[in-house]
């Protein structure tokens, strides 16, 4: 028995799954524990009625993180360094977005060098969560693998491939951020000690080996048997003129939406529900769930991304728009490609910022931004103080915005697969929930309490 | 000056700059100011690191000296985190010890060892990022030909309710508490006596 069965099977010997029948309706109840291969702690609670799907919920049982209320106070510089340890998977997703939200309040512009700079540190980012994403925790799921560790076995030069590709992007990561886990070096007005060119020009060999893997693994992945399920979309991303989205750009949806962040929430409303400590999201406007991440972004802005990326794409025939859930795996695995290339970009035409950050005058202000975490859209926004200090924060991750889509793509799914026996239809969903890269522990930033002290 | 036995010996401390995590990297930390003779003292961050680490070792050894993998100069590595070297570099270590902090029943400081494999290493940092505990970590680096002969875990019982401190304080800071500080002295300690034993 691996590990993945272990945490599955504690629902059997709970007698948590069963079969009731009562006034001639019979109610099967499926529950999973553990979601396993992502990262925090989720279940999954699928009720039927009379062999009819009649709920599934996406059980969040991380415990909230309160990092909103611990920000109250606190001096704004020191907002990065806080908010980066939300996640150990993308720190710099939230120290970019937080970075933003106060230059933009307070009227700083850190100027095209610490621009680049961010966005090379985005690219390490985005290639060492994809990375470890796709080889450990998605491609299992394709291959009829119950983990990475038997995929190991059968396959370690594809895996080996995979580690060697997050390495180069965690070596980058590490050199741009002063550390790969919660990097220390990210400061509101630029860098607190930008890297010297050469130092980054030693990474240039390693990068361009890594290109060449996530080249090749790319191909290897667009192979997998993609189950045929498709869903109506609606996708989320930002949308920037000449780059790929990653720090700037407007807010654009497929049906046509189009805001700045200041407009975010307005548009986007997160609600409480019972069974989650992670608050869901939807469209106000529209009542609708929507979709964030790499297929987003694949989806709305394809032609943004880096020449060998974009005829990668055309090569292992990606149509877009893409509904299939299962081909988030091939979008990854282009981003990967997309982020090594533009890596070697920058650094090619690198010049250490001078100065490496760019002073300010803190005032009483407020400010949001978005940037594209590697899951999908990462909304901060800020009220500061007249002496500095955060008097009000608003967090919203993505994978928290994603479970209701999540939820529906769930719903969508089951119908097809009911006459499945309960372990094999429980890893299905699974799998499914796979497709989104879901970081758990980032989703759970903020409980509302609400104290009935009765009459 | 002990000069650490005939037998290469990896010491990684896993943590974190962040509370109690601090004990791994504080053990490894330590041993690096001694400097052994064949003991190098490297820290990670997540048992993910262990993978970079033990295939970048293999990808070195069999380099051309001074050269990388891909043929250009070996940079300074760094594993998920700080890193701290202490010792002459070992290349293909005989032997590889792993030194974490594990929420276990108590008392705080207890120290406990295991040999690789060893199922109840699950305990020692079992949720880690993306789901690769320990553990995982091991058996993956072992079905991919990285781990040497002898593998040994050493944990640090932090208690059930470990100190997180998420705005952190560095490493190096004496912030531990007394009965976590008096343990990674006699993890040293011990460690010691092995590396000397081998």
């Amino acid at each position: 028995m691996n590990r993945d069965d272990m945490n599955r099977d504690v629902t059997n010997a709970d007698d948590t799954n069963h079969d009731d029948e009562k006034d001639g309706v019979t109610t099967r109840t499926i529950r999973v524990e553990n979601v396993t291969r992502v990262e925090g702690e989720g279940g999954l609670d699928i009720r039927l009625r009379s062999g009819a799907l009649d709920d599934v919920k996406l059980n969040i049982f991380e415990s909230p993180r309160f990092f909103e209320a611990m920000l109250r106070g606190r001096p704004l510089e020191e907002t990065p360094d806080i908010t980066a340890r939300i996640c150990g998977i993308c720190p710099v997703a939230y120290q970019m977005s937080s970075v933003h939200a106060l230059e933009r309040a307070l009227g700083v512009d850190p100027g095209e060098e610490i621009r680049r700079l961010r966005r090379l540190l985005y690219c390490a980012e985005w290639i060492e969560s994809h990375a470890l994403h796709v080889h450990l925790l998605h491609a299992p799921d394709f291959l009829g693998y119950p983990g990475s560790l038997e995929m190991s076995r059968d396959l370690p030069e594809e895996v080996t491939r995979g580690l060697q590709i997050r390495k180069a992007g965690n070596a980058l990561l590490d050199l741009i951020g002063g550390r790969a886990v919660h990097p220390i070096n990210v400061a509101v007005g630029g860098f607190y000690k930008p890297p010297r060119r050469e130092s980054l020009g030693r990474l240039v060999p390693d990068l361009e080996a890594g290109l060449r893997l996530a080249i090749d693994a790319t191909r290897w992945v667009a192979g997998f048997d993609f189950p045929d399920f498709e869903q109506a979309y609606d996708t989320v991303c930002l949308v920037h003129p000449d780059e790929y989205p990653m720090c700037e750009g407007r807010i654009e949806a497929s049906d046509g939406l189009s805001i700045t962040s200041d407009e975010f929430e307005s548009v986007f409303v997160e609600r409480q529900v019972e069974h989650s400590t992670a608050m869901q999201s939807i469209r106000s406007d529209t009542g609708a769930t929507y979709l964030l991440g790499p297929l987003a972004r694949i989806n709305g802005c394809r032609d943004r991304l880096m020449p060998v990326a974009r005829r990668l794409a055309d090569e292992v025939g990606l149509q877009t728009p893409c509904h299939n859930p299962y081909q988030m795996i091939v979008a990854r695995s282009l981003e990967i490609v997309h982020a090594y290339e533009e890596s070697l970009q920058i650094i090619a035409g690198y010049r250490e910022p001078q100065p490496s950050r760019v002073a300010y005058r803190p005032h009483a202000a407020a400010g949001s931004a978005v940037t594209e975490a590697p899951r999908g859209m990462l909304y901060h926004r800020y009220r500061i103080d007249e002496g500095g200090a955060i008097c009000e924060a608003n967090i919203i991750p993505p994978t928290s915005q994603n479970q209701s889509q999540i939820e529906r793509d769930l719903r969508s799914f089951l119908p097809g697969i009911l006459e499945m026996d309960d372990d094999e239809l429980a890893k299905r969903c699974e799998s499914l929930v796979r497709c989104y890269d879901p970081c758990i522990s980032c989703s759970t930033h903020f409980l509302q309490v609400r104290i009935d002290r009765g009459a | 000056m002990e000069t650490g036995g005939e037998v290469a010996t990896r010491l990684v401390g896993v943590g974190s700059p962040h509370g109690d995590d601090r004990v791994g990297w504080a053990v490894a930390s330590r041993f690096a100011v001694l400097r052994y003779s064949r003991v190098e003292a490297v820290t990670i961050a997540s048992p993910i690191g262990l993978l970079d680490l033990l295939g970048e070792v293999r990808d070195r050894s069999r380099a051309e000296c001074g050269k990388g993998p891909s043929g250009g100069n070996v940079r300074g590595e760094t594993y998920c985190g700080e890193t701290v070297r202490g010792g002459n570099a070992c290349g293909a270590a005989d032997r590889l010890i792993v030194c974490d902090a594990f929420a276990g029943e108590g008392p705080v400081g207890r120290l406990q060892r295991w040999d690789w494999p060893d199922s109840a290493i699950e305990c020692v940092r079992s949720s880690g990022t993306h789901d690769v505990s320990l553990a995982t970590a091991l058996e993956l680096a072992g079905n991919l030909g990285l781990l040497p002969a002898s593998v040994v875990v050493w944990g640090i019982d932090v208690g059930p309710s470990p100190r997180l401190d998420p705005c952190g304080s560095a490493v190096g800071e004496s912030s531990l508490p007394v009965a976590l500080e008096s343990a990674v002295g006699r993890l040293v300690w011990r460690l010691l006596q092995e590396v000397d034993g081998a």
